[in-house]
């Protein structure tokens, strides 16, 4: 994943998308005071300087599925542990809710429920937004940022089975002939092919070139976009771009080797594979 | 006949139950019921009802946790290390201390369990333990430390029970359990050098097994790699701090035991005074782990670790964090210091004062280590604050209480002074007559160290199974291995495979030892 700090507006709508996607108790006024607001997508504020100098930058921050992740050194039960794909998971029934891994993560990126949060009485509008696909975080678990693997791993099976949308059974064939040469898994390779377009066609849409946004939806849904992790879906800014690193052609990792490119806590050893783009890349480096 | 066996200030214990026992009992036991409560509170409705936030997660109950295992300490110290450099005055005070040594460690692992979220996958920690995890390191010598100081603890009463049997004041029903737990005992020469023996592999081996525990402790906290915690210096600092509060929980029920039974012969003014100035000294080694630990933290420059030195000693901490120095280390060495350098006449009262104000403030050393540095994370979220809620006030005293009534039942059971010790039966000596000849054998007996020996087996399974675990499977994961924890993994959980199999089979010799003694 790439954000791009210089397009980011700082407008929080990846941290409301995050919360309704994966059914994380929303955070009302009286978790933000007791400090218990769930840490899925969550926005730092970095600030330097008083009024009329002052700096001011915002940064959404996802887990950083590090290559090295500390939390899974930690765990005494494996309830935490990494995919094949990179994607640090957690087992919430085998969690003992112990919080060692939470010691163990240098970006404080996992939460804990604190309370029974299924029970909590919410206004029927943030009921009717609740995600009917994925089971809440129970009581008395840590829970953390899983990059949406369910609609990651919905678009392989869509795959599977042959009904992924037009626009990528199309290439299909291709991509299935380039893996072979490769020789390295086929479905590993076209997903991670079938993110990439996808991508390519959410920034596209965006664009301002009229011509191109005459055609766009000839091949196309709306519906389409739901394979990609629901903050990437919601930016509006376009600042959250999500592909395969593995993959040197893919987006992401044209984007990682731009000079305005940095990680966060570079320095601790965990090889983060969330990657931040920014122009004031010295002002946040050296906090 | 019986009187002379046994001085009657040593047999009151266990003998005589005086009506403020009852009374103390039934204000413990209202304590420990209340905390019971406030636990089903948090069970019911979750960690929520504690003060613990997504910022500062650990909080008080950590700080329990190493509290406990730090007065752990004192039965060790007392009774291993002085057996060891054979300094005859810690007669007296031997099973005290090895009582607080087991029932600390018992108060220490309930702490862990009320801070878990999910208490009820508590098993979880033996089916699908991961020894690469320092939680699990902690698992392995707490449980290690505890079999072994039980063993301990009972290895050295095995005379007392014989020659309470000769005893005739004793109830029938105590009489009884003392006849098994004998051993058949009967002071032959054989026995005493079987025991003597059992004693002495136990003493060599529980002072590693003592140090490991609270250094792993401490490793909890030192392996991740916050600022404040990720420093090398925490094992010995924790092993320095619980031996210090270790010694001031010793004399602590060493005063009580001396005001409440009149044993004023026995626990002497120069057990305070020799206590005194191994806090003395103790003391002055805390003064440096502190200001070593602070001052390379700070001098650095590291801006994570200047923040939570800021914060701790200025910012919102202060007050806990000076409380701490005043309290644990500047009263302490005042009052330390005038009662063993120029008022000696009070240093009964004195010490008893300076051990309550330690332990107080080794709390708040705990409390100060666990809390502030998460308050302090690397990325710049909103600073947390951490009050307790009562819930976590009313465990705390709860798990002070319960600590007291173990203690105080365990003093009505068995007997809390080392009598055969105290009167010089702990050598054979041709001149004196054998006080335990006439003894009937019992041949139940002889299944007790046989019980042992299989909780000890048992014990010692567990943790070879969770300790195997990290080669069959080198980093658990459902789908992925990663491989890096590998070599690390069979290399070094080898090494640590043959050490604890070491401190096993040293509990195994002292129980075959006891076995031979109840065969005679």
């Amino acid at each position: 994943m790439v954000i791009d700090l210089d397009k980011c507006v700082a407008c929080g709508a990846c941290v409301v998308a995050c919360k309704q996607q994966n059914n994380v108790h929303p955070s009302f006024e009286e978790e933000y005071d007791s400090f218990r607001v769930a840490r899925w997508m969550d926005l730092l504020v970095i600030k330097e300087g008083e009024y009329p100098d002052v700096y001011i930058q915002v940064i959404p921050r996802p887990c950083m599925q590090c290559e090295i992740p500390l939390c899974v050194k930690y765990c005494p039960v494996g309830a935490t542990y990494k995919r094949n794909d990179g994607i640090t998971m957690q087992d919430y029934n085998r969690c003992i809710g112990c919080r060692a891994c939470m010691t163990g993560c240098p970006y404080d990126v996992r939460s804990f429920t604190w309370f029974d949060y299924s029970k909590l009485n919410l206004p029927s509008t943030l009921k009717l937004s609740q995600n009917p696909d994925i089971d809440p975080p129970p009581k008395g678990i840590v829970h953390k940022c899983i990059f949406c693997y369910p609609r990651l791993d919905k678009l392989k099976y869509y795959l599977e089975i042959g009904k992924a949308p037009k626009i990528i059974m199309s290439k299909v064939k291709n991509w299935e002939k380039e893996a072979e040469l490769k020789g390295v898994n086929k479905l590993d390779y076209i997903w991670s092919k079938a993110i990439n377009l996808l991508m390519s066609k959410l920034l596209e849409r965006d664009d301002d070139q009229i011509e191109i946004q005459e055609h766009f939806w000839d091949d196309f849904e709306l519906n389409d976009f739901q394979f990609l992790p629901a903050c990437v879906q919601t930016c509006p800014a376009r600042a959250i771009i999500f592909g395969d690193l593995s993959d040197p052609e893919s987006l992401v990792s044209k984007l990682s080797k731009d000079t305005r490119a940095f990680r966060l806590l570079e320095d601790k050893g965990t090889k983060p594979s969330v990657i931040y783009l920014t122009s004031e890349r010295r002002r946040i480096v050296r906090r | 006949m019986a009187k002379e066996i046994i001085k009657e200030e040593l047999a009151k214990p266990v003998v005589y139950t005086s009506k403020r026992y009852y009374i103390t009992i039934g204000i413990v036991t209202i304590l420990v019921l209340l905390a019971l409560f406030a636990y089903l509170v948090q069970l019911m409705l979750g960690l929520g009802v504690t003060g613990l936030s997504t910022t500062i997660f650990w909080g008080m109950y950590l700080s329990s946790f190493v509290f406990f295992i730090g007065i752990s300490h004192a039965g060790t110290l007392i009774s291993a290390i002085l057996r060891v450099t054979k300094a005859e005055w810690r007669k007296p005070i031997t099973r005290m201390a090895e009582a607080i040594t087991v029932f600390a460690l018992l108060l220490a692992v309930a702490q862990v369990i009320i801070d878990m979220g999910r208490p009820d996958r508590i098993l979880h920690a033996i089916v699908f333990g991961r020894i690469q995890s320092p939680m699990l390191w902690d698992f392995c010598s707490i449980l290690t430390y505890f079999v072994a100081s039980s063993i301990f603890l009972y290895t050295a009463m095995v005379p007392d029970f014989a020659l309470f049997l000769k005893y005739d004041k004793l109830p029938k029903w105590k009489a009884r359990i003392y006849r098994v737990l004998s051993l058949n005992w009967r002071g032959t020469e054989e026995q005493y050098k079987r025991l003597e023996k059992a004693i002495k592999v136990m003493t060599a081996a529980i002072i590693p097994i003592m140090v490991t525990v609270h250094t792993v402790v401490s490793w909890v906290f030192a392996m991740s790699i916050r600022a404040g915690w990720h420093s090398t210096i925490f094992g010995p600092y924790f092993v320095t701090g619980a031996i210090y509060s270790g010694v001031g929980a010793v004399i602590i029920v060493m005063w009580f035991y001396r005001k409440i039974f009149q044993s004023e012969d026995y626990i002497k003014h120069e057990h305070f005074t020799y206590l005194g100035w191994l806090l003395f000294s103790l003391n002055f080694a805390l003064i440096y782990m502190t200001v070593g630990h602070l001052l390379i933290d700070y001098y650095g420059g590291d801006v994570a670790s200047v923040a939570l030195i800021d914060s701790l000693m200025f910012g919102e901490w202060a007050l806990i964090f000076w409380s701490y120095i005043i309290i644990d280390i500047v009263v302490p060495l005042l009052i330390l210091s005038i009662i063993l350098l120029y008022k000696k006449e009070w240093v009964v009262n004195g010490t008893f004062l300076a051990s309550i104000l330690i332990n107080i403030g080794m709390y708040l050393e705990r409390y100060q280590i666990v809390a502030p540095t998460l308050s302090r994370p690397f990325l710049p979220y909103p600073i947390a604050t951490y009050t307790p809620t009562w819930v976590e006030f009313s465990i705390l005293v709860g798990s002070f209480s319960l600590f007291t009534l173990f203690y105080l039942i365990f003093i009505k059971i068995f007997p809390p002074v080392s009598v055969w010790e105290v009167m010089g039966l702990d050598k054979i000596e041709p001149s004196k007559v054998n006080p335990y000849e006439e003894s009937r054998v019992t041949p139940i007996a002889s299944s007790v160290p046989i019980w042992l020996l299989m909780i000890v087996i048992s014990a010692y399974f567990i943790i070879l199974y969770v300790i195997s675990r990290a080669i069959i499977f080198p980093v658990y994961s459902q789908e992925g291995v990663i491989a890096y924890n590998q070599a690390f993994a069979i290399s070094v959980v080898s090494l640590v495979i043959i050490a604890i199999t070491c401190a096993w089979i040293a509990l195994g010799y002292t129980i075959y030892q006891l076995y031979k003694i109840s065969k005679i």
